[in-house]
C-alpha cells in the first residue's frame, strides 16, 4: 500500500469508529450537544476521506462502485485476508 | 437492511499460524458468549422492545457485534492459514480439521456447536436487557481468559479492543435499562413486562 493511501485508510479507520462510538453514545444521550457537534464534525471529515479513497484506490462500499469495463468490487484483497 | 464496508473495524494482520490459540478463540465466534450469539440476541430482542431509544442501540449494538464477528474470524482465519498436515497433527488441530478443512464453522472452543439456546430473546425489556448486560460481562470475562493465553502482539491488540467494546456496550446497556425503568408506570412496582400491557401490575 502507498504512502497516500495507506494514510487515507487509516483517516477512514480512525473516523468511523469516533462515529462507532458516538453513535452508540447518542442513541442513549440523544441532546448531547457536545456528542452531536463532534458527530457533525468527524463525519463530514470521514465523508471526505471516504470519497477520495474511493476514486483513488476504489470502492469500500459496493454502492460506491464506479464502473470501467469491469465489476471493480471483487478486486482487491478481502479485508479478512490481513493484506490491505 | 445492511451493506458491507471492505474493511475490518479494527485491523488484524497476523504473520505466525497458531491453530491451538485459534481453537481457543473460536469461543468468540460460534460459542455461549461469542460475537454471533451477541448479535443474534440484541438484533432478534428489538422488535419486542417498546422504546424507541432502546430498540435503536439494540440496532446498532447488534450491528457492531457483526463487525466484531468479522474480527474474530478474520483471527482464526490467519491463525490457521496454510497449515501443513504435520502442524494441524501437532497443534490438535485435526479434530476440528476433519470436519471442516480450514474453513470457519462456528463452535465453542470445547468443540460444542452454535445453538440460538445460548442467548434469550424474551419479550420483556427489562428482562432482556439485564440479559445482555451480563451477556458483555460474560464475553469480556472470555476475553480475559483469552488474554492469559495469548503472548503475540498481533493476536493480543485486537482482542484488546474486543474486549474493551463489551465493557462500552455494558455502560449503554445499562443506561438503556435506566431509560426504560424511568419510564415505568408509578403503579409497576414490580416491573411486570411493559411490552405485553395488561392489568397483571395493578393487581
Amino acid at each position: 500500500m502507498d504512502g497516500n493511501r495507506e494514510k487515507l485508510f487509516a483517516c477512514i479507520m480512525a473516523t468511523s469508529f469516533v462515529c462507532d462510538e458516538l453513535r452508540l453514545f447518542l442513541d442513549t444521550h440523544p441532546t448531547d450537544r457536545g456528542a452531536l457537534e463532534y458527530w457533525d464534525r468527524i463525519s463530514k471529515v470521514r465523508n471526505e476521506a471516504v470519497e477520495e479513497y474511493t476514486k483513488c484506490y476504489g470502492p469500500i462500499d459496493s454502492y460506491r462502485v464506479e464502473n470501467d469495463d469491469k465489476w471493480a468490487w471483487v478486486e482487491d484483497p478481502w479485508p479478512w485476508e490481513g493484506r490491505c | 437492511m445492511w451493506s458491507y464496508e471492505r474493511r475490518l473495524q479494527y485491523p488484524v494482520k497476523i504473520d505466525c499460524v497458531n491453530p491451538q490459540l485459534a481453537m481457543v478463540i473460536m469461543s468468540q465466534f460460534g460459542g455461549p458468549d461469542g460475537e454471533l450469539a451477541a448479535s443474534m440476541r440484541y438484533l432478534s430482542q428489538r422488535y419486542a422492545m417498546p422504546n424507541r431509544k432502546v430498540a435503536g442501540i439494540l440496532t446498532d449494538i447488534g450491528t457492531e457485534e457483526l463487525a466484531h464477528m468479522e474480527i474474530v474470524s478474520a483471527i482464526i482465519h490467519q491463525l490457521t492459514r496454510d497449515l501443513t498436515p504435520e502442524q494441524i497433527v501437532e497443534s490438535g488441530f485435526d479434530k476440528y480439521y476433519v470436519d471442516h478443512t480450514l474453513g470457519l464453522w462456528p463452535q465453542s472452543a470445547g468443540g460444542v456447536p452454535f445453538t440460538s439456546t445460548f442467548f434469550q430473546s424474551k419479550g420483556d425489556p427489562i428482562t432482556d436487557l439485564v440479559e445482555d448486560m451480563a451477556a458483555e460481562q460474560k464475553a469480556r470475562t472470555t476475553y480475559d481468559n483469552i488474554l492469559r493465553l495469548v503472548h503475540d502482539h498481533d493476536v493480543c491488540e485486537p482482542i484488546k479492543f474486543l474486549r474493551m467494546r463489551e465493557i462500552i456496550h455494558f455502560q449503554r446497556f445499562g443506561e438503556a435499562l435506566r431509560i426504560i425503568q424511568d419510564e415505568l408506570d408509578a403503579r409497576n412496582f414490580y416491573a411486570v413486562n411493559i411490552a405485553f400491557p395488561d392489568d397483571l401490575c395493578k393487581k
